[in-house]
């Protein structure tokens, strides 16, 4: 096999979810003289868009785009120790969290995992964060991005604070803000301010690419 | 027509003298606020702060065992009852919702399998539990689980159940339910990564799971018949902001066997039937009714389901509850707003009957108010034969 035919086996595992044979395609790919970065955006990055591309086209499911996330996370495994060693730039750096008083995280690990896997740097906060520490993190990171999952309408008040408190420390217009979930709709983020709604993690992709890209 | 009347009349798909209007009110400050007995509420902090707070995390066990935190609930089924009959609403969506142990004085179990953390409403009250996790993420851990017997499940809900009808089922119309359905319990209790991996791995597993959950649903089905209430409504959340969660294939696969048995057993015993799913079901549509759902609520206008393609695709075949929106509407919207929104439902789905008037769910920022402007605008402009445009 030659490295193209190695790395399209890669490829197909993310694509057609295959979980228990993901790790030993990349490994094959690695022994095969591939570099990890390669077998990064060539391999499982171009199955996740695959993935993404199906689940646009009514093909894949919710479910099914959750199974990609594990299938990437398994071939992550043996290439995570050989990408940190690369140092390399991603995309843009993208701090994820659901807003205080909301504990759901699936949409959002969802979103970081697809992300992730098109080559953006995540920094994911998990679930019930307060505006203060979405402040000091974006402030840190120096985020391009930051994505907030709200899923219950009551705490929509939460989501309007952490745009006041980016606001209040100055960081509003360094970053911009991407909202979704079950309660957000395009309505809702021109209300409180944000830059984009997202209906999904395929389309949060595609936000965060175009608001990451050179103007 | 009393409520009974004009309830049945929409469910078989008739004209009523009016349309019917359906409460999934579940919320604790809404309730005790319609009643005026907002002091009755159970304070959080009772639970977790100070002495009363130290004593409660360490007789938890004691509050399961004895039965306490359960009739909680059970009483408050009751309560939500009562505000539904005074609000003037014609039938009530009664969830059996006592499945509940605690965990400490921070987070709840379900006799399923999940886990949950206790929250306060508004107004520092104790609210439904938020779901965090599952706690059975593979098949060994599910096999360990104390799943509850079926039978012994029977006698706490027709116990629960036949009070309650007795009590009131002649002044609102009640629809007995069980808390979680088929899909969201199997992918709750293992999270739905693990449920993904494992249904790709293991479907002969899967396929058991839900086996179990739907004897659970029998013996519920009989207790709600043998307790005289006259519908069912089975609330389990399909959908996804932009469709189902799983693919229409999968869902029939794994759960439609299960739920046809389920509506069959209901229609033996003399009940309706109505599925009950948040978000965008549109693409399930047609499987609600070969399943044998007699109705279908929810119809979320924020995750794109359009009311009147509803009606026009399966009104014919299934009773529409809906839809008046909670994120804005029912929770921030004028009275006007209200209004507007009441008529939009009932130009799109009430002609020649076949509709209740719903809103989309129940959540703890939703005003009585709203409510009020809900049922008023109902009554005004859902008198058939109707006059709007």
């Amino acid at each position: 096999m030659n490295n193209p035919q190695i790395i399209g086996r890669v490829l197909d595992a993310v694509a057609d979810l295959e979980i228990d044979d993901v790790a030993a395609r990349v490994r094959e790919a690695l022994d095969a003289g591939m570099e990890p970065l390669a077998v990064l955006h060539e391999g499982l990055g171009a199955g996740m868009r695959v993935v993404g591309d199906r689940f646009e086209a009514g093909d894949y499911y919710l479910t099914e785009l959750v199974l990609a996330g594990e299938v990437m996370k398994a071939g992550l495994v043996p290439l995570a120790p050989l990408l940190e060693k690369t140092g390399a730039q991603g995309k843009g750096t993208v701090v994820l969290a659901t807003v205080k008083g909301d504990i759901h995280d699936i949409g959002k690990n969802l979103v970081g995992t697809m992300l992730r896997a098109s080559g953006f740097e995540v920094v994911d906060l998990g679930a019930g964060v307060s505006a203060q520490r979405i402040v000091d993190v974006t402030r840190r990171t120096k985020a391009d991005v930051v994505g907030l999952s709200v899923l219950l309408t009551p705490m929509v008040g939460q989501l309007r604070m952490v745009v006041e408190a980016l606001q209040e420390a100055g960081l509003r217009r360094q970053v911009r803000l991407v909202i979704g979930g079950a309660c957000t709709t395009p309505r809702l983020a021109e209300e409180t301010g944000c830059d984009a709604y997202g209906a999904d993690a395929v389309a949060a992709v595609r936000i965060c690419e175009r608001l990451c890209s050179p103007q | 027509m009393n409520c009974h009347e004009r309830t049945t009349a929409a469910l078989n798909l008739q004209q009523p003298d009016r349309v019917p209007l359906f409460s999934c009110n579940e919320e604790q400050n809404q309730i005790y606020e319609i009643l005026g007995e907002k002091d009755k509420a159970l304070p959080l902090s009772l639970l977790q702060k100070g002495l009363t707070g130290v004593l409660f995390k360490a007789a938890a066990p004691l509050a399961n065992s004895s039965g306490w935190f359960r009739r909680e609930f059970e009483k408050f089924m009751a309560k939500k009852i009562e505000a539904d009959i005074a609000l003037d609403y014609d039938c009530s969506w009664l969830m059996y919702s006592a499945i509940f142990n605690l965990r400490g004085n921070q987070h709840a179990t379900d006799i399923y399998g999940k886990l949950y953390d206790l929250v306060a409403d508004p107004d520092g009250n104790v609210d439904t539990p938020m779901y965090r996790e599952g706690l059975l993420t593979s098949p060994e851990t599910w096999e360990a689980w104390p799943h509850p017997d079926p039978d012994r499940f029977y006698k706490t809900i027709y116990r629960v159940f036949a009070d309650l009808q007795r009590r009131y089922g002649d002044r609102i119309y009640l629809m007995g339910s069980l808390f979680s359905g088929l899909w969201e319990t199997a992918t709750q209790v293992m999270g739905l990564p693990a449920f993904a991996v494992t249904l790709r791995r293991n479907p002969d597993f899967v396929r058991r799971m839900v086996e179990y959950y739907e004897s659970l649903y029998h013996a519920t089905i009989h207790a709600v018949a043998d307790a005289g209430l006259p519908a069912f409504v089975y609330s389990d959340d399909m959908g996804y902001k932009s469709g189902p969660q799983t693919s229409p294939r999968v869902l029939d696969e794994f759960f439609g066997p299960s739920l046809r048995r389920v509506t069959e057993t209901a229609h033996k015993r003399g009940l309706k039937i109505i599925m009950h799913s948040c978000g965008n079901v549109s693409e399930l549509l047609d499987l609600f009714v070969d399943w044998g759902f007699d109705g279908v609520h929810s119809l979320e206008p924020t995750a794109g389901v359009d009311l009147a393609e509803v009606k026009k695709r399966v009104g014919d075949r299934m009773c529409v509850f809906g839809n008046l929106d909670i994120s804005h509407v029912m929770s921030q919207g004028t009275h006007q707003e209200v209004q507007e929104a009441v008529q939009s439902a009932l130009r799109a789905a009430a002609r020649n009957g076949g509709f209740i008037m719903a809103m989309t769910n129940s959540h703890n920022a939703i005003k009585v108010e709203n409510s009020r402007w809900m049922i008023e605008s109902t009554h005004r402009y859902g008198t058939y034969p109707l006059t709007l445009n």
